[in-house]
């Protein structure tokens, strides 16, 4: 196959000093204005501190070992990474079956597409508060037009509680974040799609591949980067959702507990609490999301390599 | 001479100051412009103007933890009571104002113990109200059934039973917001537990939430499940209101401020109020669930910490009181006050013959998990059946064993 | 020049249109095609229908909304976007989202296209670990960042200045856009720059004549993915704001909320307000977005 992933030939070099020109600005206000603050912010999770900002002293990993040994966190910190898991596993499943299906299909319409990526892409422009609430709305067993429809059509049975039944809460909030963010893979496998030379296809063609193996052999194998970039940035997504699962079932994660997230349980830790030193173990519970997210999204970026290699 | 003061400090003249007032609540800074509270204030005091902001609820506690931590800090900011307060002036970002304040004796003692600093026990906040929890009750719905306000638990339930073979829903919690579904618990639970005489004894450390008494007063939100309106555990504030508001639901436990979103909904609406009602053979009679709304605080890095002081003193007294209960539509902290509104003024004798403490909101706030979200958790497994009330009082107290000791609230 | 201008055109040319592969599929209309056009057209009111209730409930009163499921106003009133431009002062606060979202995400991708040039086509010294601190900036929970953040502005004397919210969003910006930015730029050719320095470029004119403009894609797709968050967000805004005249038109929304009650008619009126600014950017963007996006993934 030409068109391997390969840059190694294009990577040239330039002076020292262009190089530190290009880089400087970037990297200055970055480090600045966002890694400075979130380095600081890390560490406060070393000390311990007093109602709010107060500072008391440094305490090694005692944060840490409270989240591990105390209450609530023993019980409510695992309950709530399993549901973060579920969220990243539900939505990458669906964005890549799903929104690989709808890009694939628009791929091969002609003027409508453009019409079609739009309509896609609207949900993405709300904010994600307002599509919560809206949701909300939506899905009210008592006055949601969703259900009224599904009355309507005859279908009470699936007139359910959605978002008061913890069977269903969790995959209905999975799946408006879908509805909300599916636009960006349509928009991006649509583009992989697009730079896919006909003459590739064309030709598995000729070889007598039928649409499903052309698809699987030709196709999927030149959309791996995208399909990975779009799964690290949905493992990030689903691993530091916060505003959705609020606007649903508020800082607890209603029903019973069956939407709360890490990002919750930080939210009734740091803010909502009286506790006294609810900065440093918010400051702990973050730090480790933080430490678990970069890892996951360098062993997801080294799997992605890896499955490039094999394919190419 | 005349040109107004620019907030921050540096741009005043010496007799003019703006003093920045900052509350989670639109409804309060609404009540302040609006009603001429504002306006009565700045009158009295030539030279001090008054800007009032409203922050966003949901987001209050966030913003004022940047908000007190540095320059262009406000100079007065309201805070939730009990825990959230407690852990402000536990930062030092507020100060004391035991001495800042004249005169405090017009204050009852509840809502003074919910302005108070839990590690020193000196007062941080001019109490801004009281806020009673109890049930409202469709009058229509009563009427056409020929029943009148029950007189015990029993009859509660037999007046339910009647309602609800009438094809309406008798009772309507908002099921999917912990806070709520706690303090309607706490209506349904608060005499059932024992009242005044549990707090004393779960204070003092001799009694716990396990205790049968609480295990039967959680017990009551089990009893009701069969009259509560279909699928509660999604109903939100919002839903729960116009349930009740439109009389899809005949009765619902719920805090004062409804006399006024009942008013603001434009829904034609008669009702009444009642507290629970009592069994014979329970340990108390039946009371007014109550707890502190809320109080002024004075922020440390006030630039006008005088004109700030001037200010807070005001709203110590009768006339500012009048003003907002009336406004606002809350239950007064202070005495002197005339409440014109006819449901207010009726749950206002009520609290004063006999009130109760919200146990949740007056302790059970000061760390995590706070003890209301794990009670709306537990009420709502119980609703779902997933656990019996046994288990969920003796999982609320297990839970706030983490941090609750009794002992921090023996000054009080 | 000529021979650069030539090999530009190629490049540009190959993606415009639709496929080869495409074109020669619309043939006649299979039962199959019936039904995936169905299919996509269901799927188009899933996305749309919830977005029409929102701008239907806009012209209903606050007890209809709460009361009856059917969102089709039966007596539609503007009551809803009067109070919502008096109440929420839109008409100022849209001025100041227009300043800080425009200038945020001009200096994001500003400051981000060379950095993101040079760790796509020059091989230097730490130059995996640069890109990997850029991506640790993806990583970041905000909610965390921000009681520094406000300590820092604190610092610089900013709060209560729009330079606050610009001066953070550009930096948080930069992470995603670099990101976006080295993967396209990596899929350029190598040709192309040889030939430009073969007529006398240097690396400052290759980069922003020849190179900038091959990305045009990628940027409106930056940019369009970095404004929706910032032109939406109100938290930062009220973190780092203090008067009323600085406000932004997410904080004007948060009006609505109430303690104990939310004003969903004015809430909803707003969003339309908030919203089609938006949608119109989008729309004028996608064209850019999708035929680039095209010239820039898989090369």
């Amino acid at each position: 196959m030409a068109q391997k992933i390969k840059y190694a030939s294009n990577v040239q070099r330039a002076p020292a000093v262009v190089v530190v020109l290009f880089i400087l600005p970037a990297f200055a206000l970055f480090a600045a204005v966002l890694l400075y603050p979130m380095a600081s912010a890390l560490g406060y999770s070393l000390f311990e501190w007093r109602g709010g900002a107060n500072l008391v002293r440094f305490n090694w990993f005692e944060n840490f070992v409270v989240l591990f040994t105390e209450q609530p966190y023993v019980e409510q910190m695992p309950r709530a990474f399993l549901h973060n898991i579920a969220i990243f596993a539900g939505t990458l499943v669906l964005q890549n079956s799903l929104g690989l299906f709808l890009a694939v299909q628009l791929h091969k319409l002609g003027r409508m597409r453009r019409l079609f990526q739009v309509l896609y892409t609207t949900p993405y422009l709300v904010s994600p508060l307002v599509v919560g609430y809206l949701w909300t709305l939506l899905l009210s067993p008592s006055f949601g037009p969703v259900n009224a429809a599904l009355e309507w059509l005859g279908l009470e049975s699936l007139a359910v509680s959605w978002l008061g039944e913890p069977t269903t809460a969790l995959p209905v909030l999975i799946l408006v974040s879908v509805w909300q963010w599916i636009g960006f893979p349509v928009l991006l496998y649509g583009a992989a799609l697009g730079a896919i030379p006909p003459e590739l296809s064309d030709a598995a063609s000729v070889d007598g591949a039928d649409g499903w193996r052309r698809f699987r052999h030709v196709t999927l194998p030149l959309l791996t980067p995208v399909i990975g970039t779009v799964s690290i940035l949905t493992f990030i997504g689903g691993m530091e959702t916060f505003t959705l699962p609020y606007a649903f079932g508020g800082a607890t994660g209603s029903p019973a507990g069956a939407t709360d997230v890490l990002s919750l349980l930080f939210f009734r830790v740091s803010f909502q609490s009286g506790a006294s030193n609810a900065l440093g173990v918010s400051s702990a519970l973050a730090t480790l999301l933080f430490l678990f997210i970069l890892g996951g999204a360098l062993l997801g970026r080294r799997m992605i390599r890896a499955q490039e290699e094999r394919l190419s | 001479m005349f040109a107004t003061a620019c907030g921050g400090g540096s741009g005043a003249s010496a007799n003019e100051a703006r003093v920045t007032v900052w509350t989670w609540s639109n409804e309060a800074m609404n009540a302040f412009k609006k009603a001429g509270i504002i306006e009565a204030f700045e009158r009295a005091h030539p030279g001090i103007h008054v800007e009032v902001v409203a922050q966003l609820d949901k987001n209050y506690e966030t913003l004022l933890t940047t908000g007190l931590a540095g320059s262009e800090s406000p100079d007065i900011v309201a805070l939730r009571s009990y825990g959230v307060l407690s852990s402000f002036a536990d930062s030092g970002s507020i100060v004391p104002l035991d001495d800042v304040v004249k005169d405090w004796t017009g204050f009852s003692k509840p809502a003074l113990a919910g302005a108070k600093g839990k590690a020193d026990g000196k007062l941080y906040a001019v109490p801004q109200g009281i806020q009673t929890a109890q049930v409202y009750y469709n009058k229509k719905i009563f009427a056409e059934l020929g029943l009148g306000v029950p007189t015990s638990w029993d009859e509660f339930i037999a007046a339910a039973q009647k309602i609800k073979d009438s094809g309406v829903a008798p009772v309507v919690i908002p099921g999917s917001v912990a806070a709520q579904i706690s303090l309607a618990a706490e209506v349904f639970g608060n005499a059932r537990r024992g009242a005044g005489d549990f707090e004393q004894a779960f204070i003092e450390g001799k009694k716990t939430l396990a205790d049968p008494d609480n295990v039967a007063a959680v017990g009551l939100m089990e009893q009701i499940k069969p009259y509560l309106v279909d699928n509660v555990t999604s109903v939100t504030l919002d839903e729960a209101v116009t349930l009740f508001a439109t009389g899809r639901a005949a009765m619902f436990p719920s805090g004062a401020w409804q006399v006024t979103t009942f008013a603001n909904l434009g829904a034609e609406i008669d009702y009444g109020t009642f507290d629970m009602p009592v069994n014979a053979d329970w340990p108390a009679k039946a009371v007014t669930v109550s707890y502190a709304d809320g109080g002024w605080a004075l922020a440390k890095r006030s630039t006008h910490p005088k004109e700030a002081a001037v200010l807070l003193n005001w709203l110590a007294g009768a006339e500012f009181a009048n003003l907002y209960a009336n406004a606002m539509g809350t239950i007064p902290a202070r005495d002197g006050v005339t409440l014109k509104n006819a449901q207010l003024a009726e749950m206002y004798k009520r609290y004063q013959s006999k009130p109760s403490t919200y146990l949740g909101a007056a302790y059970l706030r000061y760390g995590t998990p706070s003890g209301t979200d794990l009670m709306g958790e537990q009420v709502q497994k119980i609703w779902l059946g997933q656990t019996t009330s046994d288990r969920a009082a003796k999982s609320v107290q297990t839970g706030v064993d983490a941090w609750f000791r009794p002992a921090d609230f023996q000054h009080g | 020049m000529n021979d650069t201008t030539l090999t530009l055109d190629s490049v540009e040319r190959a993606p415009s249109g639709p496929p080869a592969a495409a074109r020669s599929r619309r043939r006649r209309r299979s039962p199959q095609a019936v039904v995936i056009t169905t299919v996509l057209w269901l799927y188009a009111a899933v996305c749309v229908l919830p977005l029409l209730t929102m701008i239907f409930n806009s012209f209903r009163t606050h007890l209809q909304i709460a009361t009856d499921p059917w969102p089709l106003p039966t007596d539609p009133t503007v009551e809803n976007y009067v109070s919502a431009w008096a109440e929420a002062s839109f008409g100022r606060y849209a001025l100041n989202s227009i300043l800080i979202t425009v200038c945020s995400v001009a200096i994001s991708t500003a400051v981000s296209l060379p950095a993101a040039y040079a760790i796509a086509r020059w091989r230097f010294r730490g130059r995996g670990a640069l890109e990997g601190l850029f991506m640790s900036g993806l990583l970041i929970p905000f909610m965390l960042a921000i009681l520094p953040m406000f300590y820092l502005m604190d610092g610089l004397r900013l709060i209560d200045s729009p330079l606050s919210l610009i001066l953070i969003y550009s930096a948080n910006g930069i992470p995603f856009t670099v990101f976006v930015l080295v993967s396209f730029f990596r899929q350029l050719p190598g040709e192309l720059e040889e030939a430009a320095f073969l007529d006398g470029g240097n690396h400052f004119t290759v980069f922003l004549r020849i190179m900038v403009p091959l990305v045009r894609p990628a940027i409106a797709t930056v940019v369009v993915f970095r404004f929706v968050p910032i032109w939406n967000d109100f938290l930062m805004p009220l973190v780092m704001l203090r008067s009323r005249d600085n406000y932004t038109l997410g904080v004007g929304l948060t009006t609505f909320f109430g303690e104990y009650q939310n004003d969903w008619a004015s809430l909803f009126a707003g969003l339309v307000i908030t919203t089609l600014p938006l949608l119109v950017l989008f729309i004028l963007a996608t064209r850019q977005i999708i035929q680039g996006l095209t010239a820039g993934i898989g090369k």
